[in-house]
């Protein structure tokens, strides 16, 4: 981002910070894209990334006034309060989870085996699938949130040296389960 | 293909040797295109839209409760502004009160005073010594005094009648 794109996002996080519609509107224009790429690849759900999509920007319309200009990365903020939401929705869906097999079990009948997404149809998604949580979510981050490695580092709280030996081992993963596609 | 300042050859040089760091900006570059080479699709428009009817929703009831809450607190203030006014006039009305309270306090102290014994006493002598000089100065007024004030008055008349006889005897 050069000095003028990084000037004028600081013009709208300000005036968004002081309630303008047309500057949240700005944002939106913005980042949705970005934002419902990190969802969408994290789920594999293009209805769920909606929602999650949804609750990103009410959240930030919430918070907004919490993220100092003088401080700090807007993007880097962004995608934390992204990463939490994302949290959040796997531990929902954890204990619907739950929910659902103590049910199951309460019925005494077999959950029927899980159907593959239908919006699981390019190669990627479905390869992806198959990285643990963690890494998948460190790719995200570093390629729609286009954060630094020392970025991703803070938000995880973790050395950024960790950081980049699991992204490097997760895209290197994904390149072999990519096969063909790579070349 | 990301767009982050961040200089990634320097920071694998201070976790991998040369050959390894150059390896590891490949692989990193690699996947990126990779994923770059399946884009995801956009977000549906209509969503983008009822996102930002959302948000303006959302704004309007922010500025609702923040006009809401200032207007709350300019009332308290005004509310403590009048009871501070009101205070200060019934202090600056009303001194009487005060005044009362003064004199109310001299009578309890005179009161106190004389309630002790050895006040009581002093009380008495002044008063008799007081009396006793008023008897003096009447009697003298009225020429009734006994004592060597009347041996001296007359002592004086004789003297005067004497003087008055040898002024006629010449």
């Amino acid at each position: 981002m050069d000095m003028n794109a990084r000037e004028d996002l600081k013009e709208i996080v300000a005036a968004c910070q002081a309630g303008s519609n047309e500057a949240f509107g700005r944002l939106v224009d913005m980042y949705a894209s970005r934002c419902y790429s990190y969802f969408y690849r994290l789920t594999g759900n293009a209805e769920v990334s909606d929602d999650l999509l949804s609750k990103l920007f009410l959240k930030l319309v919430e918070k907004i006034g919490t993220f100092k200009l003088a401080s700090g990365s807007f993007e880097k903020w962004l995608f934390t309060v992204a990463s939490n939401i994302f949290r959040d929705h796997l531990r929902r869906q954890y204990r619907q989870k739950k929910l659902l097999a103590a049910k199951a079990r309460e019925l005494r009948t077999e959950t029927p085996p899980a159907k593959a997404d239908a919006e699981m149809i390019d190669k990627l998604q479905v390869q992806m699938a198959k990285l643990d949580a963690e890494t998948r979510e460190l790719l995200m981050l570093r390629f729609y949130g286009r954060l630094t490695f020392r970025e991703i580092a803070g938000i995880r709280s973790e050395p950024v040296g960790t950081v980049l030996s699991k992204v490097h081992r997760g895209l290197k993963k994904l390149r072999e389960l990519m096969g063909h596609y790579c070349d | 293909m990301t767009e982050n300042n961040e200089n990634l050859d320097e920071l694998l040089s201070r976790f991998f040797d040369e050959q390894e760091g150059h390896a590891a900006a490949e692989d990193i570059h690699r996947a990126e295109d990779l994923l770059a080479s399946f884009p995801v699709p956009a977000p549906d428009a209509a969503v983008i839209e009822a996102i930002k009817a959302q948000i303006e929703l959302r704004l309007r009831v922010k500025q609702k409760r923040r006009f809401i809450r200032s207007m709350a607190q300019k009332i308290a203030v005004a509310a403590i502004i009048i009871v501070l006014v009101m205070a200060g006039l019934k202090f600056l009305v009303e001194p009487e009160p005060e005044v009362g309270g003064v004199s109310k306090m001299s009578q309890e102290f005179i009161w106190e005073d004389e309630s002790e014994p050895g006040g009581d006493e002093q009380l008495t002598a002044l008063t008799a010594e007081i009396d006793e000089v008023e008897a003096d100065i009447l009697a003298i007024r009225l020429g009734e005094d006994g004592g060597e004030n009347d041996s001296l008055l007359t002592d004086l008349e004789m003297e005067m009648i004497e003087i008055n006889g040898d002024f006629w005897k010449g």
